[in-house]
C-alpha cells in the first residue's frame, strides 16, 4: 500500500527553493533592522524540514532541525539572534540550498561546509546567552543531564536506518558518553548479518529538550525502546524540571502529546497568517501555446476586420458592430493571456541583497542595497534572462564604483555606499537602472585605455557618451588587478549582448566622485513589438518604434553623394548616414522613384549609432506578435522576426544593428568625410 | 480509390518507421506525387507531402538566392518558398493558375516548392526504379534519388530531403554561427 512518494519529490524541491529564499531574506532583514518576522522565518524552515522528512530526504531533514532549533530559540528570546549567530544561519541556508540542489538533480550532495556549520549550529545552542528561560517549554534553557537508553529491534537495518548515524545526531546535542551493551551478539555460527544485536546506553549532557532528543529518533521510534530520562539539571535554570518520558515499541501517544501542545503553542503565538493567494503550476509551454494561438487569433481577427471593412456598412450594420466588439475582446483576452507571462521583477532582485552582502564582505567595503519598483512586472522570459546582466553589473558596481571606506570619507561622503536597483515603466518599455555612489567612470582612464586597445584614435574628439561605450567592448577592463569578482574584461560585452538579443538597451550615465548609473531598457515581453509599418518597394517592414527618434521628409539637397556609393543627409548642421533600406535588402523594387525627396527617412538609432533609414513610406504605427522565421528557414541579417500583417501577408521585423553592420560591411553609406557627431572608426571596430 | 490510398500511406509510414524504406515488404508499391517542371516529370516521396496549395504572393527575403522566392504566412507558420525552375536553373516562366506549391515537410521544418503544375500519383515498386547514372560535374545529382519509367515518360525522383540540405535553407546553425563571428 505504499504511496510512490517521488512524484511528488519534483513539487516539495521546488518549494522548498522558495521557502529558502523567504529564509534566507528573512534572515538578512534580521541582520539589516534587527528585527524581522521571526515567525515566517521559523515557519519557511519547519515547512522544510516537515516536507523533508516526508518525502525521505533525511540529510535535507536533520540538517534543517538545527536551524529550526536555533531559530526556535530565537524566538523564544532564549537565545539572542546576534549578528554572528545570524551570520551562520546564512551559512546554514547555503548548506541547504546544496543539499536541495544536490536533490533536484539526483546527485549527491558535496559535504563542504556542511558539518562544520552543523556543529556550529549545535555550538550555538550550547553557548547562546540565554536571556529568559521561557516559562512556555518545560525544561528549555539550562544545562541538563539525560541518561539515554537505545534499545534497537534486530530487524532495524533492513528499515534502512543506520543506528550509527542516528547515535552520531545525539552527539551532537551536547557532550555525551556512549556505551554500548554487546551480551545479545550471539556466536558466529548463529550470527544474522543483516540483524542488529546491539543496544546502547548514553549519557548526555545538553541544553536541549527532551523532544528534541526524540527528534532525533523520530524515524525508529517503531523499531526501537527508547527511553529518555533527565537526572539532574547542571544549569540552574527555573523551569527546568526532571522530567521522565518512556517510550517503547507503541509511542505514538506517548510522543504526540508534547507535539501538538508545542504545535498549539506555536499557533498561539503565531498571529492569523495573510490571506494567501491560490496559485496553480502550470508548465510553461502550455502558457506559451496559449499565447500563440491568441497571437493568431489577433490575427486573424485583423484580418477579418480588413475584409468587413469592404463590406458596405449600411447594409451590414450588426456586422461592423459586432467586428468592432470581437477587436475588444481579442485585446482584452490578449491582454489577460500576456499577464500570466508577468511577474513582478523582485523575482530577479531577490538574488541581490545576499550577493550584494557577500561581495562587499569579501572586498572590505560597506555597501547597502536598495531597491525600488519591486513589483514592476514583465515578462517572465525577460526576467530570467535579464537576471544574468544585472548581477554582473551590480557586481561590477561593487567592485570598480565603490571605493573603500576610508577613500569615501576622504571625499566627504559615507563610509556606507548605496547601490540602487530600480524598475520602472516608460511608455511601453520596463527601465532598469543599476545606480551606485561610487567614483564614477574615470574618462581619461577609459580614453587611455581604448587608445591602447586600438579602438580610438589619438587625436579624435570623442563625446562622453562614445567613451563610455567603450566599456562594452570584449576585453576592455580597466581594472588595475584582476579579482575574482571582477575585472577580466568579459562581461560587459555579454552584458550588451544578452540585454540587446531580448530587444533592450543599455545607456551610462556616470559622473565623478558622484557615481554611475546603467539604464536598461527591455521591451515589456518578448511577443509583441510596438512598430511601425513601411513599406519599402513592394514589401511591408516592421521597424521597432524603440529605434525611431523620428521621422523626416528629405528636401532637396538635403542628401548628398559622397564619393561612390555613398550618402550622407544633412540633419540641422550634422551629417549621418543615408541607408537605403532597398539597397540593404536587395529586394526587388517596384517601380517607384529612388529620389530621396520622393520618400522618407527614418532617423533611427541602435547601439547609439545613428542613421537615415530611406524608406518609400510611412503606414502607420502597429503591435505585432512576433513569428519566429528559424522554425521552417534561418536567421536573416537585419531581421529580427516576422509578422503576420492584416491582409494575411508575412512582414519582417527590421533588426537595426544588423541593418547598421551590414551597411557598414558593404560600405553603403561609408563616407569618408570626417564629420563632428557621425562615428567614423574603422570598419572593424565599429562600435556595433 | 483515396480511401485505400490513405490506407496505403499510412502502412508505407509505418514501415518507413520501422525500417528505413517503405520498399522491403514484398509486392509493397511506394507512392510518389508527381509533378512537372518544363516539359520534365519529377515526383517525390508521397508521405513527405503535407499539402499542396495554389501560388500566392510572397514576401521577399532580404539578401536570400534568387531561387528563395520568399516567405508565405501558412495558418500562422512562416514557411519558406522555393522555385524549383530556379533551383535547376532552368529556363522562368510566368506563374499560371496551374502553378501549384508543394508543401513538403522535410526534417522537422515546412518548405513550398514551387512547380508548374502537379501530374498524379503513381505506385513505384523497387524494382522500377534505376540509379540515376553519374553526371560528373555537369549536374549535381546528390538530391537525385533515382529515375523509373512510367509507361512512355521517365519521372526523376527527388531525395527532398538531400535537395534541402545542400540547399543554404537548412544550413542553420553555420550560418548562425558564422553571424556571430562578424558580430563580435
Amino acid at each position: 500500500m505504499s504511496i510512490d512518494m517521488s512524484q511528488f519529490h519534483q513539487t516539495y524541491l521546488e518549494e522548498a527553493v522558495e521557502n529558502l529564499a523567504e529564509l534566507e531574506n528573512g534572515l538578512l532583514a534580521l541582520e539589516r533592522d534587527g528585527n524581522a518576522d521571526l515567525n515566517a522565518i521559523f515557519r519557511a524552515a519547519h515547512s522544510i524540514k516537515g516536507g523533508a522528512a516526508t518525502f525521505g530526504f533525511q540529510d535535507i531533514a536533520d540538517f534543517t532541525h538545527g536551524v529550526e532549533t536555533v531559530l526556535d530559540k530565537g524566538r523564544d528570546l532564549t537565545l539572542d539572534l546576534s549578528a554572528e549567530v545570524t551570520a551562520v544561519l546564512l551559512r546554514a541556508v547555503d548548506v541547504l540550498g546544496e543539499l536541495i540542489t544536490a536533490a533536484r538533480e539526483n546527485r549527491k550532495a558535496t559535504a563542504n561546509d556542511r558539518l562544520a556549520c552543523q556543529q556550529a549550529l549545535t555550538d550555538i545552542c550550547g553557548d547562546g546567552t540565554p536571556k529568559a528561560a521561557s516559562a512556555r517549554k518545560e525544561g528549555t534553557g539550562g544545562h541538563k543531564m539525560m541518561n539515554i537508553t537505545f534499545k534497537p529491534h534486530p530487524d532495524l537495518p533492513k528499515t534502512g536506518s543506520d543506528p550509527l548515524n542516528i547515535l552520531r545526531e545525539l552527539g551532537r546535542l551536547g557532550e555525551m558518553t556512549l556505551t554500548a551493551f554487546p551480551e545479545s551478539v550471539p556466536t558466529l555460527e548463529e550470527l544474522e548479518v543483516e540483524n542488529l544485536f546491539l543496544w546502547w546506553e548514553a549519557t548526555l549532557e545538553t541544553e536541549h529538550t527532551v523532544d528534541d532528543v526524540h527528534d532525533v529518533f523520530l524515524f525508529v521510534t517503531d523499531e526501537a525502546e527508547i527511553t529518555v530520562q533527565v537526572v539532574a539539571a547542571i544549569d540552574a535554570a527555573p523551569q527546568a524540571q526532571p522530567v521522565e518520558q518512556t517510550l517503547v515499541a507503541e509511542p505514538m501517544t506517548d510522543r504526540r502529546a508534547p507535539e501538538n501542545e508545542r504545535r498549539a503553542g506555536n499557533d498561539r503565538r503565531q498571529p492569523e497568517k495573510a490571506p494567501e493567494t491560490a496559485f496553480i503550476r502550470v508548465a510553461t509551454d502550455k502558457v506559451d501555446n496559449l499565447i500563440n494561438l491568441v497571437g493568431e487569433l489577433v490575427t486573424t481577427h485583423a484580418m477579418v476586420s480588413q475584409h468587413s471593412s469592404r463590406v458596405d456598412a449600411d447594409g451590414h450594420p450588426m456586422l461592423h458592430s459586432s467586428v468592432q466588439e470581437m477587436a475588444h475582446h481579442t485585446r482584452t483576452l490578449q491582454e489577460a493571456i500576456m499577464a500570466i507571462r508577468m511577474m513582478p521583477i523582485s523575482f530577479a532582485f531577490s538574488r541581490f541583497p545576499r550577493m550584494v552582502r557577500d561581495t562587499a564582505t569579501k572586498l572590505g567595503k560597506q555597501v547597502s542595497l536598495v531597491t525600488h519598483g519591486d513589483q514592476t512586472e514583465l515578462d517572465k522570459t525577460v526576467i530570467e534572462r535579464i537576471a544574468d546582466p544585472l548581477t554582473h553589473l551590480v557586481r561590477n558596481a561593487i567592485d570598480h564604483g565603490i571605493e573603500i571606506p576610508e577613500e569615501r570619507k576622504a571625499h566627504g561622503k559615507p563610509a556606507e555606499a548605496t547601490v540602487e536597483l530600480a524598475a520602472y515603466y516608460r511608455g511601453g518599455n520596463v527601465m532598469i537602472e543599476v545606480r551606485d555612489d561610487g567614483r564614477g567612470l574615470d574618462r581619461d582612464k577609459l580614453m587611455k585605455k581604448a587608445t591602447e586597445k586600438g579602438l580610438a584614435q589619438e587625436g579624435e574628439t570623442y563625446t562622453d557618451e562614445q567613451v563610455y561605450q567603450f566599456i562594452f567592448h570584449p576585453g576592455f577592463s580597466t581594472a588595475a588587478q584582476v579579482t575574482d569578482v571582477s575585472g577580466r574584461g568579459v562581461g560587459m560585452d555579454i552584458v550588451r549582448k544578452n540585454i540587446q538579443s531580448l530587444g533592450g538597451n543599455i545607456s551610462i550615465e556616470t559622473e565623478k566622485h558622484k557615481g554611475t548609473r546603467f539604464i536598461i531598457s527591455l521591451p515589456l515581453t518578448l511577443a509583441i513589438v510596438d512598430g511601425m509599418a513601411i513599406r519599402s518597394g513592394d514589401e511591408v517592414y516592421i521597424v521597432p518604434i524603440l529605434n525611431i527618434m523620428e521621422s523626416i521628409k528629405p528636401t532637396k539637397g538635403q542628401v548628398k553623394t559622397v564619393g561612390h556609393n555613398a550618402e550622407v543627409m544633412d540633419i540641422r548642421g550634422s551629417y549621418i548616414p543615408f541607408v537605403r533600406l532597398s539597397e540593404v535588402f536587395k529586394t526587388e523594387m517596384g517601380d517607384g522613384s529612388t529620389r530621396p525627396e520622393d520618400g522618407i527617412a527614418m532617423i533611427v538609432e541602435s547601439d547609439h549609432e545613428r542613421i537615415a533609414l530611406f524608406v518609400d513610406e510611412l503606414l502607420g504605427e502597429r503591435q505585432v506578435v512576433i513569428k519566429s522565421i528559424e522554425a521552417n528557414y534561418r536567421a536573416i541579417e537585419g531581421v529580427s522576426g516576422a509578422t503576420i500583417l492584416g491582409d494575411g501577408r508575412v512582414s519582417f521585423i527590421i533588426d537595426l544593428a544588423g541593418i547598421i553592420k551590414r551597411a557598414n560591411r558593404e560600405g553603403l553609406h561609408h563616407a569618408p568625410v570626417k564629420p563632428n557627431k557621425s562615428k567614423m572608426t574603422e570598419e572593424g571596430h565599429h562600435v556595433v | 480509390m483515396s480511401s485505400k490510398n490513405a490506407v496505403v500511406a499510412l502502412e508505407g509510414q509505418k514501415n518507413a518507421q520501422a525500417g528505413g524504406h517503405a520498399l522491403t515488404e514484398p509486392g509493397m508499391d511506394d507512392q510518389y506525387l508527381t509533378f512537372t517542371l518544363a516539359d520534365e516529370l519529377y515526383g517525390v516521396d508521397i508521405l513527405k507531402v503535407q499539402e499542396i496549395r495554389g501560388w500566392s504572393g510572397v514576401t521577399q527575403i532580404p539578401n536570400c538566392p534568387p531561387y528563395i522566392r520568399g516567405v508565405v504566412n501558412l495558418r500562422g507558420a512562416i514557411v519558406p518558398i522555393l522555385d524549383m525552375r530556379r533551383r535547376f536553373a532552368m529556363e522562368e516562366t510566368p506563374f499560371t493558375p496551374y502553378t501549384v506549391v508543394i508543401v513538403v515537410n522535410v526534417q522537422g521544418r515546412t518548405v513550398g516548392l514551387v512547380v508548374d503544375a502537379v501530374s498524379d500519383v503513381v505506385n513505384l515498386k523497387e524494382d522500377d526504379l534505376r540509379p540515376p547514372p553519374d553526371f560528373g560535374t555537369a549536374i549535381d545529382n546528390t538530391y537525385l534519388r533515382a529515375l523509373a519509367q512510367i509507361g512512355e515518360d521517365m519521372v526523376i525522383l527527388l531525395n527532398v530531403d538531400d535537395m534541402l540540405r545542400s540547399s543554404e535553407l537548412l544550413a542553420v546553425d553555420k550560418i548562425r554561427q558564422t553571424g556571430s563571428e562578424t558580430h563580435a
